[in-house]
């Protein structure tokens, strides 16, 4: 039997791709299903994902993690279209404020979380000392990480900060791409300011909007370090992601089998979106006229 | 060309399987030794100046040291056991044991200790530590370090409140009487200093900590046999609304108490901006490595207690050897040698970490420090960890619902009762 020389200079690198990526992807399913894994495993069915419904940290980690995705990426696409739009206008230094606006995006998560964490700290962060010097003492003692109606809103914050950047840079490239006539056409018809925004720009920009909002929604869905960085997770799980919460039954608990259960939920609800997404981006720009 | 293609392949399935864990190099045994301690100091120093020596008194051992930071330790030690690539020895603590034993990362030690006297060789260790060691009759690891947590004070800031120094609180009361008193303002009314730093976070030391003030009011965690939750009581409950209060109704502790771990506590300690604090005797090294001016303002004392004697939650430290381990011969001997008497003792010079070996704690070298007689008092009286794997998943309900009344999202009733019934779903499992 003759094989093509094509497929044996792929095989290499067809046999790494399975062990990096599907070889463990089958490992967490077969986790997933079984009991004891790596000693005397057994078959367990779906006991672990049953155990889903009766256990509350689940619910209360999906509930925080849905919460976390939504004001992360709402917040990500405001800062990021309204910086966008700013930096687009013909500025002088508008080379240094695009790099500038890139700052939030070149950290990396830990440094984010480890930096945020100080601003926020209740004795000796930068926020209560600017509360402090405005005579708002009481909230000036406020430890923002510390307590749970603040905790969340304050993760969701720093995130909006650190991912902002992504969307900015993908609008800007959209709106560089707008074509200069539809703009002196519709202020040919009258348009100006808001409507020049809502019927030329937004149209123009709805494909790399839609995308971005995938991606964005992907990659915070499964963030983990900046949350286990900043809060672990606390004050009383007021901050438990589904990250967190897989974390913490692997290597705290070693409950490996319940955590893959959750880790397997996870690819299944990411899954949804990388298919959106890659139906987004075969289609094309068209979707966005 | 099928043929070169086949080579890469089984060279590619070999590099991702990793090298062998373990190389014989002429004749040499290669074992790799995890500690954290080996990234810290002084423990990091004298780890390194051991394991010198005993590559000398054992010239066919060669150690290979992984210093895995603290943080992250345990998620290192657990991914390689899985993948049954753990390192041949290792530092365990007694909030790992169980469930590391229950997973089967450890191999149990009894075979090898009959090697150096059986019976005799134990007789020397601290009982608790011997005891904690062993999980369903089986000894697990050889103690190392013995430590139970003392109450730490500053005596300058004791005297400038007008409190006798020498006279530290033995009970409640005066322990917020003195958190009263050592609480300050400065002269716009702006809190500078506290009594004591409650620590609320989420790290299993903070919770370990709080559930000495549940035994210190005659309560515990779980019923003698660990097979119930036992939250529900008053003497728990009392502990929790007392202990709660101390930040939510008396304000004598710093602000933000659910984010103050270990770190934390002992960095407003060494600033002086709290007078008390909760630790083992090792603080008093760490401390004065922050702020060698403590030096001589830090004092120890037994922790208050509502019940006339200390219970104070045991902090064990162990050396173990693993189960996957190729050479578990080897590694048993390095750890016989880390806990040998004479290398306890300059363990406890450098950095005051409490002898498990009682030959060692009874030496003239760590006597003859006032803080050891402190640690070894009590240490006659502290609580081990329960000896269950589910320990790890009880800890943090704990946790739970301490933030729950520090936070004041639950009343300390409401927190226990909530976390009593799921430490129970938990046990039922």
């Amino acid at each position: 039997m003759r094989i093509s020389p094509g497929y044996a200079f792929t095989l290499p690198a067809v046999l790494l791709l399975w062990v990096i990526l599907f070889a463990p992807l089958a490992y967490v399913l077969y986790s997933s299903v079984h009991f004891n894994v790596g000693r005397s495993a057994s078959f367990a069915g779906l006991s672990h994902y049953q155990r889903f419904l009766e256990d509350p940290y689940f619910w209360n980690a999906l509930r925080n993690t849905v919460a976390f995705t939504l004001g992360s990426v709402v917040l990500h696409v405001l800062l990021g279209v309204g910086v966008a739009l700013l930096l687009a206008q013909r500025i002088k230094g508008r080379t240094a404020f695009r790099i500038v606006g890139l700052v939030p995006w070149m950290f990396s998560s830990v440094v984010v979380a480890t930096l945020w964490r100080w601003m926020y700290h209740p004795q000796f962060g930068v926020i209560n000392d600017i509360l402090s010097r405005l005579g708002l003492r009481e909230l000036a003692q406020m430890a923002w990480l510390g307590e749970i109606a603040f905790a969340l809103p304050a993760v969701i914050l720093t995130n909006a900060w650190r991912g902002f950047p992504f969307v900015m840079v993908m609008v800007l490239a959209g709106l560089q791409a707008i074509p200069r006539e539809q703009y002196e056409a519709a202020s040919v018809d009258g348009a100006s300011g808001w409507s020049l925004f809502r019927y030329v720009t937004l149209p123009q920009l709805r494909f790399i909007l839609a995308v971005s909002i995938v991606l964005d929604t992907i990659w915070t869905f499964k963030y983990f370090d900046l949350v286990q960085v900043m809060t672990e997770g606390g004050p009383a799980n007021s901050t438990e992601v589904l990250t967190t919460l897989v974390y913490r039954n692997a290597f705290e608990f070693l409950e490996v089998e319940y955590a893959s259960a959750v880790a397997v939920f996870m690819f299944l609800v990411l899954l949804v979106f990388t298919l959106l997404y890659a139906r987004l981006t075969l289609r094309g720009p068209a979707i966005g006229g | 060309m099928l043929k070169a293609t086949a080579g890469l392949s089984v060279g590619l399935v070999a590099a991702v399987r990793g090298p062998k864990a373990v190389r014989a190099q002429s004749g040499k045994v290669s074992i790799r030794y995890a500690n954290f301690q080996l990234a810290e100091e002084p423990t990091g120093t004298a780890l390194r100046a051991f394991i010198a020596d005993f590559e000398k008194a054992n010239p066919n051992i060669k150690v290979e040291l992984d210093p895995s930071p603290y943080a992250q330790y345990v998620t290192k030690i657990v991914t390689q056991s899985e993948a049954k690539q753990g390192p041949d020895a290792l530092l365990v603590n007694d909030a790992w044991l169980y469930g590391w034993a229950e997973r089967g990362y450890l191999e149990p030690v009894e075979s090898f200790i009959s090697k150096p006297g059986g019976d005799d060789y134990k007789k020397d260790f601290n009982p608790v530590n011997l005891k904690t060691g062993t999980y369903k009759g089986e000894l697990y690891i050889l103690p190392q370090f013995t430590g139970a947590m003392l109450l730490h004070y500053n005596k300058e800031l004791f005297r400038s409140a007008g409190l006798d120094p020498e006279k530290p609180p033995t009970n409640w009361t005066e322990m917020l009487d003195y958190c009263g008193k050592l609480t300050k303002k400065d002269a716009s009314g702006k809190e500078v200093q506290w009594g004591y730093a409650v620590t609320g976070s989420k790290e299993t030391g903070s919770i370990i900590r709080f559930t000495h003030w549940i035994y210190n009011n005659g309560g515990a965690v779980l019923t003698p046999n660990n097979d119930a939750s036992a939250l529900d009581s008053k003497e728990a409950i009392g502990a929790l609304r007392y202990w709660s209060e101390l930040y939510t109704a008396h304000r004598v502790v710093p602000p933000g108490p659910t984010e103050v771990g270990a770190v934390a506590m002992r960095g407003l300690f060494a600033q002086q901006r709290v007078a008390m604090y909760q630790d083992l005797v090792w603080g008093l090294n760490l401390i004065a490595n922050q702020n060698a001016e403590m030096k001589d303002k830090h004092a120890v004392a037994i922790f208050p207690t509502q019940i006339g004697q200390d219970r104070a939650p045991s902090f064990l430290t162990f050396q173990g050897v693993t189960r996957y381990s190729k050479h578990k011969e080897e590694a048993w001997r390095l750890i016989d040698f880390i806990c040998a008497k004479e290398q306890q003792v300059r363990l406890y010079k450098a950095g005051r970490f409490t002898p498990a070996r009682l030959s060692a704690l009874g030496s003239p070298d760590v006597q003859g420090d006032p803080a050891a007689k402190v640690a070894g008092e009590a240490a006659k009286t502290m609580m081990p960890q329960p000896p269950i794997p589910r320990w790890n998943e009880i800890v943090p309900v704990v946790g739970d619902a301490a933030q729950q009344a520090l936070t004041k999202a639950r009343t300390p009733e409401e927190a226990f009762r909530a976390a009593h019934q799921r430490i129970n779903a938990l046990l039922r499992r």
